[in-house]
């Protein structure tokens, strides 16, 4: 073999460990999911970017309001469960921050639901703000990554609080 | 000037089937590595039409399936694809990059050493791959080998439903399983709930357990028997790979997967057993068949 197909014989599998290489690190260093990253590691963990998931909360006049993520933060949110870095929770958070709220219709005749009130925050795409919608005006945010695990002697799917990330940095 | 007309071979499932193995490997794998980046490639928009543009210059083409410039072509759309999605982007993926880049070395190579190029590449690549599967398996803080792994795995992911159901659990419970997980993660925006119970019977547990030492074992067999490259334990790590592709994607649809595994495994037979080619390619069409959605009608039984 010529030196130079010795040298093309080797170029693939290096590019390759490279990114195992890298993929190990970043397991190690900023939890990224072991499923993901090209570092071969499917079907051999539980903590996927599916069994990770958030709990958001927006603080809005003295109020800590629950949200639902919906489809718009898709990207952002996925991204920080794989690799929930300081950057990526920063990056989800700012995004929540930037977007518009607003109070979904809160009156109902259903007694039950009156005494159980409960705020309701959902997102509103800037292109769809009506004159009578009011974005509500959000004090700051607290993202909460939690995990799931199996408990198989009880067959219970549990879950458990990994990080916490405030935005803005303040605490609220 | 007289069209030149050639008498055209009568088109049938055996002269099909004869011209498939007789191709030539250096003919064979490019086009069936073109069919996994039509049939299982990148989703960004862009590697969409690069991906749609080159199969039609191959079909117009066909030596461009040789030229090393085309493969670049389709290494560099799926690096870009890989960087502009990494977070989310399967392992398959990662491997088809691989592969480009794999012939277009082979293809800038001398001719006489571009299929031992593509060969002893597509071998450490399943070394890697299998090796560092193991490797996740047993390294993982999770439990794995008591059977945890696959246990959760059954009961959340619902690809895997047609294969419990096959062996008699309940359907209607293990879609309730989904149901739950699901209310699990939403419970926040109501009331705090941070533990559901699951429907996980003993045979579940059992087929978990026996699920995951499988693919271990498997796994395991193939990176020991590819790693020393003697004539013998390339048949016998062939009849392993053959065996791990024909069984995995029974319960697990990632046909991508299994496709690029099946080339690989093809390109590896050139070195000591080139009639194994063969298994490879009927490999493929097994695959093809295991897209029948068979795990629908499990259900209605």
């Amino acid at each position: 073999m010529k030196y130079l197909d010795k040298a093309l014989l080797w170029v693939t599998p290096l590019i390759a460990i490279l990114v195992v290489i890298n993929q190990f690190y970043r397991v190690q260093t900023f939890d990224l999911s072991t499923w993901q990253g090209g570092g071969f590691g499917m079907f051999s963990s539980v903590d996927t970017i599916d069994s990770r998931f958030f709990k958001v909360y927006l603080h809005v006049d003295d109020e800590i309001i629950p949200i639902q993520l919906k489809d718009a933060f898709n990207i952002p949110s996925t991204i920080a469960r794989a690799e929930p870095t300081e950057e990526n929770l920063e990056n989800l958070a700012r995004q929540i921050y930037q977007a518009n709220w607003v109070h979904s219709g809160t009156f109902t005749s259903n007694a039950y639901k009156q005494e159980h009130y409960r705020p309701v925050l959902v997102f509103i795409h800037n292109a769809h703000i009506g004159d009578a919608e009011h974005p509500v005006n959000i004090e700051g945010i607290v993202l909460e990554l939690w995990k799931t695990r199996l408990e198989s002697r009880t067959n219970t799917i549990k879950t458990y609080k990994y990080t916490e990330y405030a935005y803005p940095n303040d605490p609220i | 000037m007289p069209i030149q007309t050639t008498q055209s071979e009568a088109v049938s499932l055996k002269t099909f089937l004869h011209r498939l193995t007789t191709m030539q490997p250096l003919d064979i794998i490019p086009l069936l590595v073109l069919s996994i980046f039509l049939f299982y490639g990148y989703t960004t928009w862009f590697a969409k039409i690069a991906t749609m543009f080159l199969a039609i210059s191959a079909l117009l083409y066909r030596e461009l399936l040789r030229d090393p410039r085309y493969w670049l072509t389709f290494a560099c759309v799926s690096v870009f694809s890989i960087m502009y999605h990494w977070h989310p982007i399967d392992n398959h993926k990662f491997l088809l990059s691989y592969v480009a880049i794999m012939l277009f070395c082979a293809f800038s190579a001398s001719p006489a050493n571009q299929l031992k190029i593509i060969a002893g590449n597509a071998r450490l690549l399943i070394i890697l791959l299998m090796g560092m599967s193991v490797f996740w398996k047993l390294y993982s803080s999770d439990p794995y080998l008591d059977g945890s792994f696959f246990e959760y795995t059954f009961i959340v992911d619902e690809r895997f439903n047609g294969f419990l159901g096959f062996f008699g659990l309940d359907m209607k419970q293990l879609a309730s399983n989904h149901m739950a997980i699901f209310n699990l993660k939403q419970a926040y925006l109501g009331q705090d709930l941070n533990s559901i119970e699951v429907y996980s019977p003993a045979l579940l547990k059992t087929l978990a357990w026996l699920t995951g030492w499988w693919v271990v074992i498997i796994e395991l067999v193939i990176v020991a028997f590819f790693m020393f490259r003697t004539p013998l334990m390339d048949k016998l790590g062939h009849w392993s790979l053959l065996l791990f592709i024909v069984t995995t994607y029974v319960p697990a649809p990632v046909y991508g997967f299994g496709w690029t595994l099946s080339v690989l495994g093809y390109a590896v037979s050139q070195t000591h057993w080139k009639d194994y080619g063969r298994w490879y390619l009927l490999c493929i069409l097994l695959l093809m068949l295991y897209q029948i959605p068979w795990r629908i009608y499990i259900s209605s039984f």
